[in-house]
């Protein structure tokens, strides 16, 4: 515990609303000077980087993996952890284009794939919260189950017909000039950002991170707490499947999976959030992944391929989880 | 001093193994009375404090809260009759602000569907009524906006207790209340308990520090070896006379 002597009889209002303001900006303040030093290099170095359609295009690459590290966030706010979430979108995503491909009507695919994605995603947190499974290892495991039905589903083979107007427009439409996925994570990040930051729920997640015991005896129902965000996460993960495979125009069997995790991960420890639960902001889920978005694009522009990519993002991942554990022993 | 009684034990044993903790006691504490509880090392009094708070069954004896004959099976029942217990690590979220630790559990919703169904929090409301509550107790906290776990430990204190007084409990159980606290701060706890006082609570306090027990304990019951050893008002005694209670040398001297 840390003690600042400074600050106790103080009784300045502003003075600690300016404080407790600026603490709360500052954590942001490595990833903000990150970014723009990013943005800064890659407009200096290459000519394609700083154009109006490269920038969205960034953006739309972002949506899928940064969607689904929204839901990741607020498990790694309880303590917990997903590793299936990558994988769940892309059955999900399989699920969808195989319901079109036999000729089922758009809004009962999506909701075809909703329901087996949210399905999955409460399995984790019941195995999680009421058996008691640690959550790296349910998640392994839900990943391994839905990795292998896909592919035994699709045998491998990428499904690629029946796809509807209203279908593909979640992917590769445009609302008022910006591409649908974008358009789709702002709204589900202002939606979860309301929910975390706003109700009591949101609260609890929090709390439940702080400390579980200290909650139970505030009279709250820790194991139906603790389903919440896995399935809250599912269903997130479901959206992300169906934007990835409209964009795409084809369920991939190997869309997402373990890469997409990793992604997101990044995302969430770039934006500051303790692995061992209870301390985060999803704004800062928002920036890290967008500070990941750039980062591939400038490799890519760079003429880095996909191995260097994985490199490179498996690297910033240590350097952020390095960086909070720091922050935190301070 | 013969008001009403809020919690009565009468006859109260229990065994761990072949150990018997508590041998037939009887036990009472009054309305708006600060009772303090002391003993040697396993003379039992964290045992009678976590039947009281409802942490383990007693194998014999009765309960008796507010006059009505009771069976405290769990902590939560404890709390439903209006018992609370602070416990010693103080369960506070360290990283969620005073306002958000005084209403864990028993938030404030906006009006409205807002609040009824999405269960929107009145973060306005609840600081201002934590704000308010806090000065209610003569506590100096600073914002309510502070995170808990940059508070002193005083403060700490302060925040947990206000959470059972918020809740509208009745009767407080403190275990050590000031210990691992430095001066100023055991000074800001004991003038805590005295405010509790003050708005009508009935106050437990378990300590073994005799200078902090004489300064605001009204009564003191003295536990030996599982058995009630003696009862003294803190007007008509003495520290030497507690302490040869605590140790049962009466018969030496």
């Amino acid at each position: 515990m840390k003690r600042r002597g400074s600050e106790v009889g103080r009784k300045n209002k502003t003075g600690f609303l300016g404080r407790s303001l600026s603490s709360e900006a500052f954590k942001f303040v490595p990833l903000t000077v990150l970014l723009v030093v990013t943005i800064i290099f890659l407009s200096i170095y290459t000519e394609r980087f700083l154009t109006i359609g490269n920038l969205l295009n960034v953006l739309r690459q972002i949506s899928y993996s940064t969607i689904l590290a929204l839901g990741l966030g607020m498990i790694v706010l309880t303590g917990g952890m997903d590793l299936s979430l990558g994988n769940i979108a892309a059955l999900v995503g399989i699920v969808c284009a195989s319901s079109l491909a036999a000729g089922v009507n758009t809004y009962l695919a999506l909701l075809y794939g909703i329901a087996v994605g949210v399905l999955c995603g409460s399995v984790n947190g019941v195995m999680v919260s009421y058996m008691g499974i640690p959550p790296f290892l349910q998640t392994l495991a839900m990943g391994f189950v839905t990795q292998g039905v896909t592919f035994l589903w699709t045998r491998g083979y990428p499904v690629y017909e029946g796809f509807t107007p209203q279908f593909l427009f979640l992917g590769v439409g445009y609302l008022l000039d910006i591409p649908t996925p974008v358009v789709i994570l702002l709204v589900c990040f202002l939606l979860a950002y309301v929910f975390i930051s706003r109700t009591s729920y949101g609260r609890y997640i929090y709390a439940l991170g702080n400390d579980e015991d200290a909650l139970r005896l505030c009279g709250i129902n820790i194991k139906r707490m603790k389903v919440l965000p896995y399935v809250i996460a599912g269903f997130l993960a479901c959206v992300t499947g169906i934007v990835m495979t409209a964009r795409m125009q084809s369920g991939q069997p190997s869309a997402a999976g373990l890469t997409m995790i990793l992604t997101a991960l990044t995302a969430v420890a770039l934006g500051g959030f303790d692995l061992t639960g209870g301390e985060g902001s999803l704004i800062g889920v928002l920036m890290g992944g967008i500070f990941v978005g750039i980062l591939n694009n400038g490799l890519v522009i760079l003429g880095f391929g996909t191995f260097h990519q994985l490199i490179i993002i498996g690297l910033t991942l240590m350097g952020a989880l390095s960086w909070n554990v720091v922050r935190v022993k301070r | 001093m013969k008001e009403k009684k809020i919690i009565e034990m009468r006859g109260i044993s229990k065994s761990f193994g072949g150990v018997r903790a508590l041998d037939k006691v009887d036990f009472e504490i009054y309305f708006n009375e600060v009772l303090a509880l002391v003993g040697d090392n396993g003379a039992g009094k964290s045992t009678l404090a976590k039947i009281i708070s409802g942490v383990y069954p007693p194998d014999e004896g009765e309960i008796f809260f507010e006059g009505q004959k009771v069976q405290i099976n769990n902590p939560r029942e404890a709390r439903e009759i209006g018992i609370e217990m602070i416990y010693q690590n103080l369960a506070l979220f360290n990283r969620i602000d005073v306002s958000g630790n005084l209403f864990m559990g028993k938030e404030l919703f906006l009006p409205g569907i807002w609040g009824k169904y999405f269960k929107f929090l009145d973060n306005k409301k609840m600081h201002k009524k934590s704000y308010e509550f806090l000065q209610g107790l003569k506590i100096d906290i600073g914002s309510t906006k502070k995170k808990a776990g940059v508070l002193s430990g005083g403060q700490r204190q302060v925040v947990a207790v206000g959470r059972a007084v918020l809740w509208k409990r009745k009767l407080l159980i403190m275990d050590e209340p000031a210990a691992a606290l430095g001066v100023k701060e055991s000074g800001e706890v004991l003038k805590l308990i005295e405010n509790l006082k003050e708005k009508g609570l009935s106050i437990l306090v378990i300590s073994h520090n005799l200078q902090h027990v004489f300064s605001v304990a009204d009564r003191i019951i003295v536990l030996r070896n599982g058995r009630r050893a003696g009862e003294k008002e803190v007007k008509y005694t003495t520290g030497d006379e507690i302490v040869k209670l605590i140790v049962g040398a009466d018969v030496i001297i």
